[in-house]
This record gives C-alpha cells, structure tokens and sequence, in this order.
C-alpha cells in the first residue's frame, strides 16, 4: 500500500498537519508534471518524405 | 433531514409549485412529462448521486476556502490545508447505528469522480487561482458573498391565493473581475470544456436566474456570470474560465417568458397531465427517462421502479 493511499484509508480525525501537508504535496508534484507534459507536448515533426522520381518509379517512361 | 423541515414548494394540496429554482423550472422547460416525473414524483436514476455529492464536496470546500481568506485573513497554505482536512472528514463514512465500528473512506465507484479526485481536483483548483485576479465581494454585513441562498419573491403569483411565486437558489460566489461584478458558478463536468460547452450558457435559465438574484436580492450589478468549470478525468483536473452576460432587457425577457412557464405549469397541474415532449428526448445525451417512456404506457411503472428511486427535489431546503 501506497503512502498516499494510507493516508486516504486513514480516519482523517487522527491526520496530523504534517499528513496533510504531505498529501498537498504529493498533489502538487501531480499537478508540475501534469502542467509540465502539457507544455512539452510539441507538435509531432512532420515525417520526412523524400521525393519520388515518378520517371524512375515508372521504369523511365 | 432538511427536506423535512422545508415547506413545500407546492401550494397546500396541490401540485401547483409557488416556488420555483433553476433545476425544477429547467426540467419544465425541457419537458412537462420530465417535470412530472422529476418534480412531482420525485424519481431519480439509481447511481447518478455521485455527481451530485461530488459536486457538493467540491463546492464546500472551495466555500470554506473562500471563508477563511476573506473572513478569517487566513493565508493560502493555511486556508487550503484546513478545506483539505474538511474535505476528507465530511468524505469518511461513519456508521450511525453503531459509532464503535471504524469509519471507512467514501466509495463513489466511479472512475473519475471519487475522493482522490475531489481532494486533487480541490488542491488544484486553488493553487491554480491562487491569486485570482476575480476577487470575492464582501457584503455590507462584512461577510463574504460565497454560498448565498436566495428566495427572490416575484411581484406575481398563480390564479388560486394570494402566494406570489418564489424564485430560489444559490450562489456560489459574487466577485470583482476588470472593474466588474459577476456571480461565479463552479462546475464540474466529465468532458472538455471547450469554448461550445461555455456558449451553451447564454441563453440558459440558471445563469440569467443567478444574474437576476444578485442584482435583486443583493443589490450588486453583476454583468452576468463567471463560469468556473473543473473537467475531472481520471488521471487530471483541467480548468477553464468562461463568461457569459445579461442585460436588463434579456432579464425582463427572461421573467416575461417565466411567467408563462409558471402559467403553464399550473394549467398541466390542473388537468392531472404533463404532456411528453418527444423532441427532447434525445437532447443532452437522452433523456434519464428515455428508457421507460419508450415502453408501453402499462408496464412502464416496472421498469421505473428497477432504476429509478424516489429523492424528492425541494428548491426551499437551505443549503
């Protein structure tokens, strides 16, 4: 069992701050990574297409 | 136990609502039979609670939020652990009938939208609008203006008594944003929000309501409403920000046409016969109630007691 889901199962009456604190945390670590995914997600280089030599491709015709 | 202490929204032995909010004038207007059913009857699809008790968690604990900034001078870490730890204690179930059994945490059973995601979907959406440029209104009895019941008496009432018809709700907030006031409504909703999802709100019933009750019942000139929607997905909460405004005359216009909608509601009273709206069916993904009206009228009541639950909607039980 996970840190995260232990506080989760844990009677939130008993959570101390520094439980809490480290939930918010957890929570704002997702959140960088998930802003930070977003941001990088470039758009895909378009692939390299060589030209084709439609004479060649035809046998000279 | 609120609904029990709530008068009822209709007239004394009747079916004749006087007071009315966005939700039940909304099924009117969609439908007379979804009104019957959903209003009069009190039916409700089996599992969609999860929405709705979401949604409430989600909307308390940014009201709390709210408080403590603007009413307490709490700063943010401070204000935002204190929701949090709210947030997780009105989400652990405890067993009434017997209080020595451990309490255990809520289980929506819902992909997306359970306690994980309402306590990330929480820190998130205050750490993203952290220094909100949209600022909370404070009232003139120094509270702040979030969470705000109205019941807004309108200068007409129905054919029988003397009851003039109520219009009630809430608000989740009021603020200042670029010189202007606006009501702020937060959603939340499992799907984009994409500049069609913030179009569908202009014309919609719940906001011109809510433009109409902070400028009545509250005094304040809001411009319309900031719509604040939460897109919960599984592994993300994204935030998007959308306006939508009334004028005076799109306000009158609106009470105007409501009038007659009440006058309606009355008349389908009356005759004991809320007539289907079959063009609606299919509108917002089908109807909840598709799947029964499209059985025969006589074995109807059988498949709308498997899936359906009676969970009478009253627009007067304060929130």
């Amino acid at each position: 069992m996970s840190d995260l889901q232990k506080l989760f199962d844990t009677d939130p009456l008993s959570l101390t701050s520094q439980n809490l604190d480290e939930l918010i945390a957890y929570y704002r670590e997702a959140r960088k990574n998930f802003n930070l995914e977003g941001k990088s997600a470039k758009p895909k280089a378009k692939a390299k297409v060589d030209s084709i030599d439609l004479d060649a491709l035809l046998g000279g015709k | 136990m609120k609904a029990n202490i709530a008068p009822s929204p209709f007239l004394p032995g009747t079916k004749i609502q006087y007071a009315w909010d966005s939700t039940s004038l909304g099924w009117l207007k969609q439908c007379p039979r979804l009104y019957e059913y959903s209003m009069i009857e009190g039916w409700r699809a089996k599992g969609t609670g999860v929405h709705l008790k979401f949604g409430q968690h989600y909307h308390a604990a940014l009201e709390l939020y709210d408080k403590l900034r603007v009413q307490e001078n709490w700063d943010h870490d401070a204000a935002l652990r204190e929701s949090i730890k709210v947030a997780l204690i009105e989400t652990w179930e405890i067993f009434d009938n017997d209080p020595g059994l451990p309490g255990r945490p809520w289980d929506s059973e819902h992909s997306s939208k359970n306690r994980e995601t309402l306590i990330r979907s929480i820190i998130w959406y205050l750490d993203t609008f952290k220094d909100d440029p949209a600022t909370t209104l404070v009232l003139a009895n120094g509270k702040p203006a979030v969470e705000l019941s109205f019941r807004m008496e309108l200068d007409f009432g129905g054919q029988y008594g003397e009851q003039p018809y109520i219009l009630c709700g809430h608000l989740d907030r009021v603020v200042e944003f670029g010189g202007q006031k606006y009501v702020m409504d937060r959603k939340t909703t499992g799907s984009s929000p994409t500049p069609h999802y913030f179009d569908g709100f202009a014309p919609d019933n719940q906001m011109s309501i809510y433009t109409l009750a902070a400028r009545v019942q509250f005094s304040t000139p809001v411009a319309g409403v900031i719509i604040d929607a939460a897109q919960i997905a599984v592994g993300f909460t994204r935030f998007q920000r959308g306006f939508t405004y009334r004028t005076e005359a799109q306000l009158n216009e609106w009470l105007a046409d409501a009038k007659v909608w009440f006058a309606q509601a009355e008349a389908f009273a009356e005759a004991g016969h809320w007539p289907m709206n079959d063009k609606a069916c299919g509108l917002f993904g089908g109807c909840v109630f598709r799947k029964v009206w499209s059985k025969s009228p006589d074995v109807r009541q059988t498949f709308l007691e498997s899936d359906f639950e009676r969970k009478p909607w009253n627009p007067l039980v304060p929130r």
